[in-house]
Formats: C-alpha cells, structure tokens, sequence
C-alpha cells in the first residue's frame, strides 16, 4: 500500500465534492450557449475546474508523507455554540443578554478562567456593546427584550 | 494645473472635523489590533467595518483605509517584540527585528520601522496620485473582454504567485467563485444553489463569508494553541536612537523597498507579502555584509516595512481605477464602497471625485497621524501586547456577531457566519490559502458578467479575445503563469521526495 499524505488527499477529495455539487447543481438551470449563456453555464464550468484541481490536488497526495492535524475540539464546539446562541436569543431577549451569553459561552474554551473571571468579562462585554452599538451608533438592534 | 487643484480640494474633504476625527479613529483602532499577534488587516478591516456603516462613504473609507494601513503599521511592533508577526505581512520584519530586540536594542528597531513605514506610505500615495488619473481615463476605453482578462489575470496571480501549493490556491479562486454564483442570476432572476433559503436570493452576505473564514477562524486556531506570556521589555526615548552607521545605511534600502512595495502593490492578485519578501531578499543580495542579515541588520527591516507600506497605498490604484481589487484586504474595502451603493471604476473617478481624492488626502494625513501617534505612543502599544488573550477574544466574537446581524437584521447570516467560521478552519487545517477564496468571491459575479458581454459581442469566439491587443496579453501572460505553476508544483513535489528519501520516510 502506497503512502499517502492524509491532508493533501482529504484536500483534494473536499474540492473534488465541492466541484462536483456545482457542476451536477448547474444542470438545473438553463445552459445556454457559448454566444448567449444561460445562468447555467458558468457554475457549470467552475464545477467542471473544481473537480479538475480536486483531482490535482488528490493525485499530489500519493506517495507523499504527512500527518493530520490535531483538531481541537474544545475551541471548535465554545466558539460555534457562543455565535449559535448569539443567533438563537438576540431576537428573543436582545442584545445585552444576546452578548452576555455569547461571551460566557465562548470562554468556557479557556481552560483557566474560573467562573467569577467569566462573570465579570461578559457583563464589561455586554456593556461595552450596549454603551457602544446602541446609544453611541444607534443601531436598530433591541437592547432589552421589552424592545422586541 | 488640474492635479493640484484636485489634490487641494481632496486636503480640504479630508481636513473636515469629522473626516480627521474618523481617520485618527481608524488609524488607532488599526495600529491597536494590528499590534495583537494573530489578528491582520484584513480581520481588524472585516471586523470594524460594521462600524462604518452608518458613516457617509468617504468617512467611510477613511476611517476603513485608516484601520488597514494602521494595522500593517502596528504589525511591525510585536514582530519585533514578540518575534511573532502581527500581519502576514510583517514576518520577514521578524527575521532582523527581533534579535535587535533580543540585544536590548527594540528601540532602535521600532523607530527605523516607523520612519519607513511612513517613507513607503508616502512613496505608494504619490504614485497613486499620478497614476491613477492616467488608468482611469486610459480604462475608459476598455470593453468587457479587457475586463475580463484583467480579472482572471488577478485571479490566477493571486492563486499562484505567493503560493507554495498553485493548486490549493486556484482551487481557493474557484470555490471562491462557486459561492460568487449562489443567488440570482442578473439576466433571468432565476435563484441558483438556493438550498431553499430565501435569504440566499441575494447571494452569500459578503460580511459573514469574510468574517467567518478570517475572523471565528483565528480566534477558533488561536485559542486552541497557549502562547505563554511573553516577556516584554521597556521601550524608553533614549532607546529609540540609532547610532549613526545605521542612519548612514539606512536611506538606500528605504527607497528601494518603496519602489518594489509600489510595484507589487499596484500589481492586482499580488500585495505586501510578496514585495516584503523581495524586498528583503534584494537587500541581502547587495549588502556588502549579507552574514549580519538575521541577526539585526537595519536594512533587514527598512527595506521590508517601507515595501510593506508602499504596497498597501499603491493597492488601491487597481481598486479606486478598475474596480479590481488587488487583494483581499482591498476586496474588503471594495465591499464597503458597494455597500454605500458607489461602484468603484474608472467612473469613480469622474462621477465621486470627492471620495477619491478626499480619500487619497487622508491617506497622507492618516500616516502623518501614524508618525506622530507611534514614536510617543510606542510604550502603550508594547504594553497592549501584555492584554491576556483569554479576556479579548470573547468580545471579538460579539463584535463579529453584532457586526453581522446589523448588516441585514437578520438572524440568518449570523448561522451563515457560524458555517464559514468552520469552514474556514476546516480549510486553514488542510493548509489551504483563505485570501485566495475571498478575491474570488468578489470577482468571480464580475467575471462572469463581463464574459457573458464579451461572448455576445464575438458570437461565441472565446480566440476573438487573444486578438485584441491587451486582453491577449493579460490572456497569454495567464497562460505563462499557469505553465510556470505547474512545474514549480512538479518541482515542490521532487523536493519533497529527495528530502523524504532523505530521513528516510518515502516508500519504494
């Protein structure tokens, strides 16, 4: 069995698939011709170089050495989950608490902050943006779910 | 004579009480998340400019144009410190920066960046007031097969040029490109790759692809890896004076590496990295001395810093004539203009002579702020870089998501910027290149469009462009560079292998 270098094979395969959804995608769309293109056509030639380098990409892969790198799964999941709470409660209760949340949520990705620390950095947090955003720039965002 | 009459009324816009006001705001705001090692140009650009949005555009600019070569400014500062580039484009300043700093002699460093940096700044603006005027009558003459060959040049420059994979950054120039078509066609309306979100007949939100790919990316990479706390050492006035063979050796590499920043900036598709690089690479060539560079040789750092600046005014002359931004900094500066609803182009110029020029001024003024703010401020920016990590990243992320919900209210691209934020660390641990995918999303509607129109005007005769005299040569120039890539990644390749044989890991 050949050596493979896992990043640039996986790598290539993602481009691969990407291409390969907009070129197989495009067919639903008028094509056109060459003189008078439909909405089609493009997307189907940017598939069509997408699965090209994919392929590139991928055959680079073999008989190369490499190693995957480690994820860390701790800061992908606080950090996703502090912008999908966002999300999810500043239409709901606004933006103070929106923020708040978000802040506390992302901090539970370092290690080393106690509880109190997190406390605190989100209320400054929260009202640095209530003071910022809302009453200097005035944006049109509720501050306070009684706003909604 | 009608260049000075429009510089003069460009000082008078950009000497306005809130002009400058926004400008210093822009150039302190840059030089500060330029200082903090991680966060570049281009996220503290992306990040503050939901703070612009309610600004009249030229303020706009300012205060944006301001943040960005605030931020390359400031990136000089923890190279040199910390040995830990604030912009990609600082790293070669690392190189002689920081074992200056390692012999207790930071000082000197950061005020020899700071005379260059505001040398090459100057330098970029004066070309951009000469050249720019030219282009843009000259690409008023242009069709949309120039256009598009201009543009895929740019693409495929700045897929392969600083790449060391060509084929990971073209791939980047072409998802990039696929994410540019969702949304409705301009000629029929019909809704592409909808996936049955309405919110996505307008297309991918610019804010949240941009934001998500550079900013939840780095702070995602970032947060994963502890830095220690790093020891920093006092800057004080006296500390700052260069002795008087380093003023003598200074002046030469300042002003080559203006020359190479102001070519490679004005250049689309390549930016301050390379010219940085090139510049340093040509200082070492000619010294006398080549054995002192890397350990604290002044030329090492003047030469990059002032190529560094240069290049980031000199980008704006494809972007301000031609509505082609040359990187992917300026192809967020070129988001905000179209935000304000102005279509950068060689009728800017003509239509918003006010933005331009007014724009330009600021420039000037903005690293005159630059000059003065950093030699007495340079004690609190080095203080800065003791703000734990740990507290600054949880507001950076509200910011983000504050940033961009208020673009469209809505709740949607605010799930759009959690996807991009994963993909965009998905694609940073497959070592791909992001900067590439970003010109390719701005680009990539334009190219489109402008060859639709040209295959209408040649009924479909893709070689009618090559014999137009300057689309051909953008389009043969393509041809070369994309031949050049291909056997510098046969070359990459045969390296790797030697050099796996080597320690003994290949097979066979």
């Amino acid at each position: 069995m050949p050596r493979i270098d896992p990043v640039e094979i996986l790598s290539g395969l993602l481009i691969l698939a990407v291409g390969a959804f907009f070129f197989f995608g495009a067919a639903e769309y008028p094509m056109g011709s060459m003189s008078r293109m439909g909405p089609g056509y493009v997307p189907r030639g940017l598939g069509a170089i997408g699965m090209g380098l994919g392929v590139i990409i991928a055959t680079g892969a073999i008989r190369m050495h490499g190693r995957l790198p480690s994820v860390s799964w701790r800061s992908v999941a606080t950090i996703a989950g502090a912008i999908a709470v966002f999300g999810v409660l500043l239409p709901r209760v606004g933006l103070v608490v929106a923020t708040f949340a978000a802040s506390a949520v992302s901090m539970l990705g370092n290690r080393d902050a106690g509880w109190r620390l997190v406390a605190v950095t989100s209320a400054i947090i929260a009202l640095i943006c209530w003071i910022l955003f809302i009453l200097l720039l005035g944006l049109s965002i509720p501050a306070f779910w009684t706003d909604i | 004579m009608d260049l000075w009459s429009n510089i003069a009324a460009g000082f008078q816009i950009a000497v306005s009480l809130e002009n400058l006001a926004y400008c210093f705001l822009g150039v302190f705001l840059g030089t500060f998340f330029g200082a903090l090692p991680g966060i570049g140009s281009l996220a503290a650009v992306t990040m503050l400019l939901p703070l612009t949005f309610y600004l009249d555009p030229t303020t706009a600019l300012v205060m944006l144009a301001g943040v960005y070569y605030g931020a390359e400014y400031g990136g000089s500062t923890s190279s040199i410190l910390l040995n830990l580039p604030g912009t990609p484009s600082n790293a070669v300043t690392c190189l002689d920066g920081y074992p200056m700093t390692q012999q207790g002699r930071s000082g000197v460093a950061l005020f020899a960046t700071t005379i260059a940096s505001f040398w090459g700044g100057t330098f970029g603006i004066i070309l951009l007031y000469t050249l720019a005027p030219v282009i843009a009558q000259w690409a008023l003459a242009f069709g949309p097969a120039e256009y598009f060959a201009i543009m895929v040049f740019g693409l495929v420059a700045a897929a392969t040029v600083t790449q060391d994979a060509p084929a990971k950054g073209m791939a980047m120039v072409v998802v990039g490109m696929m994410l540019g078509t969702i949304g409705a066609d301009l000629t029929t309306g019909i809704a592409r790759y909808d996936f049955g979100y309405f919110e996505l007949h307008d297309g991918v939100s610019f804010i949240a692809l941009a934001m998500g790919l550079f900013g939840v990316s780095e702070i995602i990479l970032s947060i994963s890896q502890n830095v220690d706390k790093p020891f920093i050492q006092a800057v004080t006035f006296r500390s700052m004076i260069p002795t008087r063979d380093e003023v003598r050796r200074s002046p030469m590499p300042m002003l080559r590496g203006a020359g190479i920043g102001a070519f490679f900036g004005a250049l689309p598709g390549t930016g301050p990295s390379i010219a940085t690089f090139i510049g340093y690479a040509i200082e070492k060539r000619l010294s006398r001395h080549p054995e002192q560079f890397g350990k604290g040789a002044i030329e090492g750092i003047m030469s990059p810093e002032s190529a560094n600046n240069a290049a980031v005014q000199a980008a704006f002359i494809p972007t301000m004539t031609l509505g082609i931004p040359g990187s992917a900094t300026m192809a967020v500066m070129m988001g905000a203009l179209l935000i304000h609803g102005i279509q950068p182009g060689p009728q800017l110029m003509t239509q918003n002579p006010e933005i331009f020029w007014g724009l330009a001024a600021s420039f000037w003024i903005g690293n005159l702020l630059l000059l003065i703010l950093n030699i007495p401020l340079i004690g609190v920016w080095v203080r800065l870089l003791q703000i734990p990590y740990g507290i600054l990243y949880p507001a950076v992320i509200c910011f983000i998501c504050i940033g961009v919900y208020t673009v469209r209210s809505s709740p949607f691209d605010v799930g759009m910027v959690l996807f991009f934020g994963l993909l965009g660390y998905v694609l940073r641990l497959l070592r791909f290149e992001l900067a590439p995918l970003l010109i390719g999303f701005i680009l990539g509607p334009m190219v489109e469009e402008n060859f639709k129109r040209a295959m209408l005007i040649y009924r479909g005769d893709f070689w009618a462009m090559l014999e137009r005299p300057i689309s051909g040569t953008l389009l043969v120039m393509t041809a070369l560079l994309l031949l050049w890539s291909v056997w510098v990644m046969i070359r990459n390749r045969r390296e790797r292998r030697a050099h796996a044989h080597d320690i003994g890991q290949a097979d066979d």
